[in-house]
Formats: structure tokens, sequence, C-alpha cells
């Protein structure tokens, strides 16, 4: 009898678990956004209409995909004034960290759980594209009474960048810069670098392997804007004309002025005027390098003003241009923006009146205003520079000088090919490194790059 | 030299530098961080360095509480790995014992599917995992983390509880049983007090990884009130700008935890860890 009870016990459990497991994995995709739809009342992830006790208020989520407590404290407050604007709509933000946002949003697309809109980088716009992750938002920009209000450069180059089609709200942009130690180059009476042929002078100058300080560091993980910049300037873009590749659509980086512009720049390594350490540097090591005073002198972007500010206190770090040729030109990554785009989460023929909605406030001057004073990026909204933050910040009018600099050059690379960024952060990162390292030679690695996009090219001409 | 004299030498070259040496790469980073906690931003990056701050501060254990309201991921956490610890502790207590004392049809199967299931690394399992739990209504609710970590820790701790079940003699419980004891009382009785450094091995190593737990939470947890310690962290690592002594704070707070759980269990570890390895 005993025996008996235990095996009917045993069989009702494990009926029990496989129904509970069958429930589980059963269902339809609508099924998943149903039980998010309601879940987002109690602040689960995923938005759709919501059924609390206003029934007309849909639920529009934001991922900010570089949050940090500064970002997350700003943009809840604006959340919370905006939302108290509107009876139609609830704006929910979610601070996503930096690290993580590439997992989640891949996540989030392979699970059919986008939020309504999301910050990237104008890097990544065209890898979500490939995915059919996010809405062109052409029609919704031309209907914008205020589309004017943002910089034309910026939306053009966007453009661009999508092949002609726009793929998201631009808010800010990066501009390329030097970052120097400003009490250190007065106490050494060092006159800030113009050109390439100075600052080389100054590296060699000032390196003490000894002392373990130098003039330079050099950032030999993920290198790819300083290093363009520095092979397009020195080469004086060797008859680049607006394009990466020939009217054959090969690609031109291979070129013996370029070869000889790597050259330069690896012997910086090589004759230890920078630290051993410089092979492996990505952004932190080289901003510590900055930070400690192992290093006078970085290259980077407008957006690293909040590291320096912590670690060397203000009124210690200035700003210049990009180091320039012997013709005075200097070139850059074309403007590195900063987006909003709106998920496509709802199909091709979906509403995303909502979604737009928000990004119209995202970019409007009260936001960005706010934002852009502690990110350091460049905003987009040209009523900013109207501002009395922007006229009396210290290096924002520089920027806009640059903007408008006819020595400045632009280097549109090539991100409308869904494997760049991905080819940047690794093949060249590794090739870069193997002929700092003496493993490789200039012309190999110009070599490797030069058939790798070519071949990107015409697979992506194929396409179209 | 005489004979003890030559032994000290020994001892000391064999057993005392080598055990120094170790002991210092061992805590030198935890003594770093420490050191990073204390000091203020500008000093992290300070030329030269400095092994004790300058201008000693608390001012980032205070704004931990303060601005970021680290006591809720404290408590998130908590919950998360004393739910995952408790469940844990009781399935595998039963568990190890019918897989360690019984034979049944499909015992060796069922040995190899739980030893399977640790061969998938985390990564792997993330969207499929998020898929059950977004169609369970579970995203933002912290027992997504409790299931999942339940889950996936407790075939580990099985096979632990196992191995311990096996070093003690089914003699023990049948001597139990000859003297009246029914086999439930046995087990409780006599089992479980032999066990105990096995019981709080087990618990600690579940304990333990639940609490350092990032892979889930990441793919779980999008609402900030619901973070557990290492999302928090993640927060103070900017895409352009990393606040270093904030981030030692958190990681210092993180640590306590485990800290005062092992200094309350050592002696009950050391043995546990290793009781179940040889038999007999």
């Amino acid at each position: 009898m005993k025996r008996t009870m235990r095996r009917m016990a045993a069989a009702v459990l494990t009926a029990a678990m496989a129904g509970t497991l069958l429930g589980g994995c059963g269902g339809t995709g609508t099924q998943g956004t149903t039980a998010a739809a309601s879940s987002a009342e109690k602040d689960n992830g995923g938005s759709t209409q919501a059924a609390d006790t206003n029934k007309e208020k849909q639920v529009v989520e934001f991922w900010y995909c570089s949050a940090n407590e500064n970002a997350t404290a700003l943009f809840e407050k604006l959340f919370e004034e905006y939302n108290a604007e509107h009876d139609d709509y609830e704006f929910k933000y979610v601070g996503i960290a930096n690290k993580d946002a590439k997992d989640k949003l891949a996540m989030a697309i392979a699970t059919d759980t986008m939020p309504d809109v999301f910050s990237t980088g104008f890097n990544s716009i065209m890898q979500y594209v490939a995915q059919d992750a996010v809405v062109p938002v052409d029609s919704y920009f031309e209907e914008w009474e205020d589309s004017d209000k943002l910089a034309k450069e910026v939306v053009d180059s966007l453009r661009r960048i999508g092949g002609g089609t726009l793929y998201a709200f631009p808010y800010a942009y990066n501009q390329d810069i030097s970052w120097y130690n400003k009490k250190m180059f007065e106490e050494n009476g060092i006159q800030v670098p113009v050109t390439q042929k100075e600052f080389l002078k100054l590296c060699e100058e000032y390196a003490d392997p000894g002392a373990g300080t130098y003039f330079f560091s050099l950032r030999g993980n993920l290198p790819y804007d300083n290093l363009l910049a520095w092979l397009f300037t020195y080469a004086d873009g060797a008859g680049y004309g607006g394009s990466y590749f020939d009217d054959n659509n090969n690609c031109i980086i291979n070129k013996p002025e370029f070869v000889e512009a790597l050259d330069a720049y690896a012997d910086i390594y090589k004759n230890h005027w920078v630290s051993g350490d410089c092979v492996n540097n990505g952004f932190n090591e080289m901003v510590a390098e900055f930070g400690s005073g192992t290093a006078q002198y970085i290259m980077h972007n407008s957006s690293s003003r909040p590291s320096h500010e912590s670690n060397l206190g203000e009124g210690n770090y200035g700003v210049s241009k990009s180091l320039a040729n012997d013709e005075g030109r200097y070139y850059n990554s074309a403007l590195q923006s900063l987006l909003f785009a709106v998920s496509k989460k709802n199909g091709d023929d979906g509403d995303y009146t909502g979604a737009v909605e928000l990004c119209k406030f995202l970019t409007s001057e009260k936001v960005l205003s706010a934002l852009c004073q502690f990110l350091g990026s460049v905003p987009v909204n040209t009523e900013c520079y109207e501002a009395d933050w922007f006229k009396n910040d210290e290096f924002m009018p520089l920027y806009q000088e640059i903007l408008e600099d006819e020595k400045h050059q632009s280097i549109q690379n090539p991100y409308w090919l869904p494997d760049y960024f991905t080819f940047i952060q690794n093949e060249m990162t590794t090739d870069f490194q193997a002929v700092l390292l003496g493993e490789m030679s200039s012309q190999e690695a110009l070599d490797h790059w030069a058939e790798t996009l070519t071949g990107y090219q015409k697979e992506y001409l194929e396409q179209e | 030299m005489s004979r003890k004299a030559r032994k000290n030498m020994s001892k000391l070259l064999f057993l005392y530098l080598p055990l120094t040496f170790f002991l210092i790469i061992t805590l030198a980073p935890f003594y770093w961080i420490l050191v990073t906690s204390l000091k203020t931003s500008a000093e992290v990056f300070a030329k030269p360095l400095t092994y004790w701050p300058k201008v000693l501060t608390l001012e980032n254990y205070a704004s931990l509480f303060s601005k970021l309201g680290f006591g809720k991921y404290f408590i998130n956490s908590m919950i998360v790995a004393a739910s995952t610890t408790a469940i844990i502790s009781v399935l595998s207590l039963l568990g190890g014992y019918a897989m360690s004392r019984y034979r049944f049809r499909g015992k060796g199967f069922m040995y190899l599917l739980l030893l399977i299931t640790q061969m998938f690394p985390a990564v792997v399992l993330m969207i499929p995992l998020f898929e059950i739990m977004n169609r369970l209504r579970l995203i933002n609710n912290l027992l997504s983390l409790v299931i999942t970590c339940s889950v996936t820790n407790l075939p580990f701790c099985l096979f632990m509880m196992m191995g311990y079940y096996n070093s003690i003699p089914r003699s023990l419980e049948e001597a139990a049983q000859v003297d009246g004891c029914s086999l439930i009382k046995a087990v409780f009785r006599v089992l479980l007090p032999t066990m105990r450094p096995s019981i709080v091995a087990t618990g600690a190593y579940a304990f333990i990884n639940t609490w350092n737990v990032f892979i889930y939470a990441t793919a779980f947890i999008t609402d900030k009130d619901k973070y557990t310690i290492p999302l928090a962290l993640n927060i103070f690592q900017g895409e352009f700008n990393t606040n270093y002594s904030g981030l030692a704070a958190g990681c210092v707070v993180a640590l306590l935890p485990v800290l005062v759980i092992f200094a309350f269990i050592q002696k009950n570890l050391s043995g546990g860890a290793t009781s179940g390895a040889v038999k007999g």
C-alpha cells in the first residue's frame, strides 16, 4: 500500500513538472508581448498599450545606453517633468551601462522585446539597420517644424552613413581634438604643438623611460580614430576625394603615402617615445596615463572631458585642434554623432508617433543643454549655441570653430558597411599592434585592410 | 649549524617565505581596492603613487548609500542569495541522499543529464532563459534570478552532497533504524549532524555563486530598483568616464557579506570541502 502511494505521488509530481515545463514553453510570440504588456504596469520590460487605471496612456520606453549615476539622475528628473505635461503617453526611462548595452540590445532584438527608443552611436546604427531593427525617420523628420534646428552638417553626415536615408535623430557629436596637461606644459615651458613635426620633436625630447614619463600616450587598443587622423593628415589625404574607395571601388588605404604615415606613427612606439604598455592601451589606460602625469598629451575626442576634470582638476587641462600637416590641413573622422533611434518593434506599418515625440523632446534645447554640459559632447540643436553655458564654456566655441574651419577635412569612414565597426575593433587593432611590435610591416597591415574593405564594399554594392 | 638551526632555516625557506610571498600576491589587490576606496578621485591618478591616502575620505562610501541608493541593491542581492542558498541546501540535501543511497531506473541517465547541464556557459543560456522568464512575466522580478541561480547551481551542489553521503557508511542510519528510528528520523537525527561541515560548504558555494551572479542579472533586470550589486557596480563604468574610487568602495561593500560568512563558517568549511573526497 505504502509503495503504491509512493508511486502515485511520484507520478503526480512528474506530471506536474511536465505540465509546468510545457506551460512555460508554450504560447506564441504575441502571448509573450501581451505578458510583457500587463507586466509593464509593474515596471517590467517591454512597452505596449498599458491597461492601467488611465486607459488612454501609451507607455513609451527609452533605453539610454551610456547610463551612469549622473545621467540617470538627470533623465529621471527630465522624464518626470515631461510626463507631467502628457496625458496621452507615459515615457519611461531605463538606464543601461555602456558595457552591457550591445549585448542587451542584441538580446532584445532576438527576443522581440526592444524598447521604443534607444541611444546608440553613428558607428553602430548600420548594424541595427542590417538587422531590420530600426525605423527610417526621414518622413517624421521632414514633417517636424523644428528639424532645421539640428545642425545640418551632422544630419547630412548621418544621411551619408545611411546611404541617403536618415535612420535616427542625432543629438550630439564628439569632436576629435587633442588634450594636453596645461599645468605641466606651463612648468616645462612647452608650446602646444600645432603640426605633426612639432609633435614628434616633443615626443623625442620628453621621453624619459627611466623615470617612466613621456610626452604622449599612444592608444594601441581600438586606435581607429587617432590612427586614421594621423594617416590622412600625414599623407594629406593621398588623393582622398571624399571616399575611401576609388572609381573601381578599391580601398585606397594601402597607398605608399599611407604606408609612410603608418611607419612614422609606429616609430613613436618603436623608438620608446611612449610607455611600453601603450600597445595595449585602450581608452581607460590612455586616460589614466594622462591623468597620472605619465603623459602630457593625448589624442581623443571631446567626450573624455569629465574624466580629465575628475583626474586633473579644473583648469589643469587644455584642448587644441588635431595636429596638422605642413600645409596646415588636419583630417579627422567625420562627425561622430550620438543618436536616438526608433526601434521597429511594431513592424513596418506600425505607429511610431509616441517614439518620435520622445525623440523630439530628447533633442530639444532644454534636454541637450543639460545633458551635454556634463557629457562634454557638442549638442546638435543649434539653439544650444545661443545659450550662456555654451558661449561661456571653455572649449565648446573651439569645437564650433573646427566645424567651420576650411583647413579641417572630414574623413567619411565607411560605416555604411555593416561589418566595418567589427573590422576596426578586431582586425585593425590586432594588425596595428603587430606593426608596433615589429611582427608585421606597415605595408602588410594596410594591404590587409585594403583587401578586407574592398571585399566588404563589393558585397555591399551587390546587395544594393 | 646545529640540527635545530637547520630545521628552523628549512622552515623559513620552504614554509614561511613562500607563504608570505603567496599572501602578499593574494592580498595585494584587496588592499589596493580598500586604499582606492578611501582616496579622492584626483589622488587615484596622482604621481607618485600613494599606498595610503594622503587625504583619507569616506565620501565614496557616503555617496554610495546617499546618492546611489546602494542599500537597496545590497538588500536585493541578499534576498536573491539567501533564497537561493535555502532552496539549494534543502534540495541538494534530499536529492543527494537519493542519488547516493538508492538504486533506481534511470539513475545513470539522471546523473549524466545533471552533468551535461554544467557544460553550458551562462552566455549560451541567456536568450532562452530570458524568453522563459519573459513569458512567465518574471522580467524585472528578483524571483527570476532566484529560480535561475537555484537551477544552475543545484546540479553541482547535488554532486557535492552525493559525495559527502557516499563517504558516510550506510551502517550509521541502519544502526539507527535497528534502534527504532524511521528512515527520515535516522537521516535528520543521525546523518545530518555528521554532515554539518558538508552542508555549510555547499551552502557557502551556492551563496557566493549567487551573490556574484551578473550574466543573468543583466539579462533579466533593467529596473534600477531591482538591481543587484554586480549590476549596480557596472553603472560606475561609463562609456568615457570611470569613477574608480566609487567603484572600489562598491567592491568593498560587495565583499563584506562574503567575508563575514567565511569568518563564521571557516571551521566547518575546510572540513566540509574535502569530506566527500575519499571513501572509507
